[in-house]
């Protein structure tokens, strides 16, 4: 699509992965994905820390969603590398990778409407297995207390956030490693964002979180470690503190104005 | 995050499906006294247990159809053609296992060791599996060559399905050496004898296996899907069959199961119309297959309780149609059909699913 990539494009991941001694969950290197005839990922590389939280920005069409879809192997890469505690899950098919210990909450949240909240919790489980299941669901409970009163009712007639809460809740029904989350503040009220800004908190200590999102406040209180992304190619990545010092490169990538 | 409550008395006497087995009934009973007065209650209950019959077998089609192209989207034509293979496979093996080796004309055929001579009963039950084996199996191969590639594109499940038609039915006049396009079985399949109910009135226990068969397919595929794991695969599958993939299943395999289920329905239902009708010709699955389009529709697309409904409506009240005015019984399908959809386009379960 473009007739040269910024020199950028090529540099190895600069961010977590060069911290030194850092133990990485999931390492992508040099993915380039094509979605029809559009180059989405023109050489993504990044890579996760284990038990922390890592942020993905940029601007709309940078190709965030395309990232975690390629990760879950949804839209797999023509090139590059998916490499996830140890082993390469480049080429594997989405079930494949999903039973590896990758959860996905995708963006709109991706919940069964036409199934109960507990159907759609319980399909999430895989296993027939009803201790595992009642014990991932207590964990659930504890998590988004407010899910105990629409248990048994429709998915399609929650509200957004309470969509978000299954959405997220179905990807600790098994004993995930990584959870992808895209963009869980997107058509939410701020006091529903709040809420599951909230929750992401707590999950920091269970779980290891790569998160899409847009909304600045709840990326650089969250986040651990961000990586900014534009054209399908990383600009920039590291600790949040640095991003969050850094108003030029927020402005300039972000449209977000800090002075 | 507050939560809108549903108030549940007011959704369950709004419940579609509670309302029309209500305003069926009520039908029924209305017909009744108007029949009543018209004829005698033996020969009431004896188009009772018609209609019975006739709605099984119309729903053990409908039933696979509902499968595949309510739930899937799968416009499947073909389905008429595997219900006739699945009769003509069982008739074929019926009049094999009940040839004893010394009526055999060719001793040194390679199914010879098929012609052991059994009695109607377990003769049936073993043709039987085979007609469900062929029924699964064809729908199992049009699944991996064919349907696999067309998921969500039904024109192109029309062209090719319409297709298959034609290589299936000419195909059946090859495998099974048909020389005309009917196809008999040689002795009754079903010992004769009656199950009585009353002074006037006998049940035919022919009769009584079909309906239990329908009922035991209803239960056991209505448990299927709305009950286990698997129906909850398949349910959300139909829904979002990434996100499942995403949850960590092959949908794929599935939906292959699904396929090939909704197959081994169509030529079970293949195998009770022609125990019904002491055999069967090529036209009947195509002619079938019209109907039960018929009766999905009605039920509304996506439940499979509705096709269930819509193989009674149509198959319990033809009888008496048929009684009264013969010369619009064919054509009442299509009325019923026509009014239904006028007070409910959605069909009588339809927009709510399974």
């Amino acid at each position: 699509m473009r007739p040269s990539n910024p020199p950028t494009s090529a540099a190895t991941p600069s961010g977590p992965d060069s911290s030194p001694g850092s133990d990485n969950l999931l390492v992508v290197e040099g993915l380039q994905t094509y979605i029809g005839q559009f180059h989405i990922l023109q050489g993504l590389s990044l890579a996760v820390p284990r038990g922390a939280v890592t942020v993905l920005l940029g601007r709309n069409g940078a190709g965030k969603t395309t990232t975690l879809k390629t990760i879950t192997g949804l839209t797999p890469p023509k090139e590059g590398r998916v490499t996830f505690d140890g082993q390469d899950l480049t080429g594997q098919a989405t079930y494949h990778i999903a039973r590896h210990g990758i959860g996905y909450v995708p963006e709109d949240r991706g919940i069964f409407r036409e199934l109960t909240v507990e159907e759609n919790l319980l399909l999430a489980a895989r296993a027939e297995n009803r201790a595992s299941y009642r014990r991932h669901l207590a964990n659930c409970l504890d998590l988004f207390p407010d899910m105990q009163r629409f248990l048994r009712q429709k998915a399609g007639t929650l509200s957004g956030g309470q969509q978000q809460m299954v959405a997220i809740s179905r990807g600790l029904m098994t004993d995930n490693k990584l959870l992808l989350i895209d963009e869980p503040s997107k058509g939410l009220a701020p006091i529903v964002i709040k809420a599951v800004m909230d929750a992401l908190q707590k999950l920091k200590s269970q779980i290891t979180i790569l998160l899409v999102e847009q909304n600045f406040t709840m990326a650089s209180t969250i986040g651990d470690y961000f990586y900014l992304i534009d054209d399908g190619h990383n600009i920039t990545g590291g600790p949040m503190e640095r991003l969050i010092a850094d108003t030029e490169l927020t402005r300039q990538y972000l449209g977000v104005g800090f002075a | 995050m507050k939560v809108a409550s549903t108030p549940r008395q007011t959704a369950i006497l709004r419940d579609p499906r509670l309302l029309t087995l209500l305003g069926v009934l009520a039908g029924l009973i209305l017909l009744w006294i108007y029949l009543n007065t018209a004829i005698t209650f033996p020969t009431f209950v004896r188009f009772f247990i018609n209609g019975l019959v006739e709605s099984s077998v119309l729903f053990l089609m409908a039933s696979g159809l509902s499968l595949i192209f309510g739930l899937m989207d799968v416009v499947n034509f073909a389905h008429g053609a595997i219900f006739t293979w699945g009769g003509f496979a069982f008739i074929w093996a019926f009049n094999l296992f009940t040839t004893t080796a010394a009526e055999a004309k060719d001793k040194t055929s390679p199914l010879a060791w098929m012609q052991m001579g059994l009695g109607p009963l377990p003769a049936t039950a073993l043709a039987l599996l085979v007609g469900l084996a062929v029924g699964a199996l064809l729908g199992a191969i049009i699944e991996i060559l064919a349907i696999r590639r067309l998921y969500g594109r039904p024109v192109f499940q029309i062209l090719l399905t319409l297709g298959l038609v034609l290589v299936l039915d000419e195909s059946m006049r090859l495998v099974f050496s048909l020389n005309s396009p009917s196809y008999d079985l040689q002795s009754s399949p079903w010992p004769s004898g009656n199950f009585r109910l009353g002074p006037d009135i006998s049940v035919n226990w022919k009769s009584v296996a079909i309906v239990v068969t329908g009922l035991v397919v209803f239960i056991g595929v209505f448990w299927l899907l709305n009950r286990s794991k698997v129906g909850l695969v398949i349910r959300g599958g139909v829904e979002d069959n990434q996100m499942v993939q995403a949850l960590g299943y092959n949908v794929k395999r599935y939906f292959f199961g699904v396929f090939a289920l909704g197959s081994a329905l169509a030529a079970l239902g293949g195998v009770a119309f022609t125990i019904t009708s002491n055999g069967g010709s090529q036209g009947m699955g195509q002619l079938n297959l019209l109907t039960a389009f018929v009766v999905v529709v009605i039920g509304g697309l996506g439940s499979f309780s509705g096709a269930a409904v819509g193989a009674l409506l149509v198959g319990m009240i033809t009888p008496f149609i048929g009684y009264h005015f013969s010369t619009i019984a064919d054509s009442f399908v299509m009325i019923l059909l026509v009014l239904v959809l006028l007070v409910r386009p959605q069909g009588l379960f339809g927009g709510k699913k399974y």
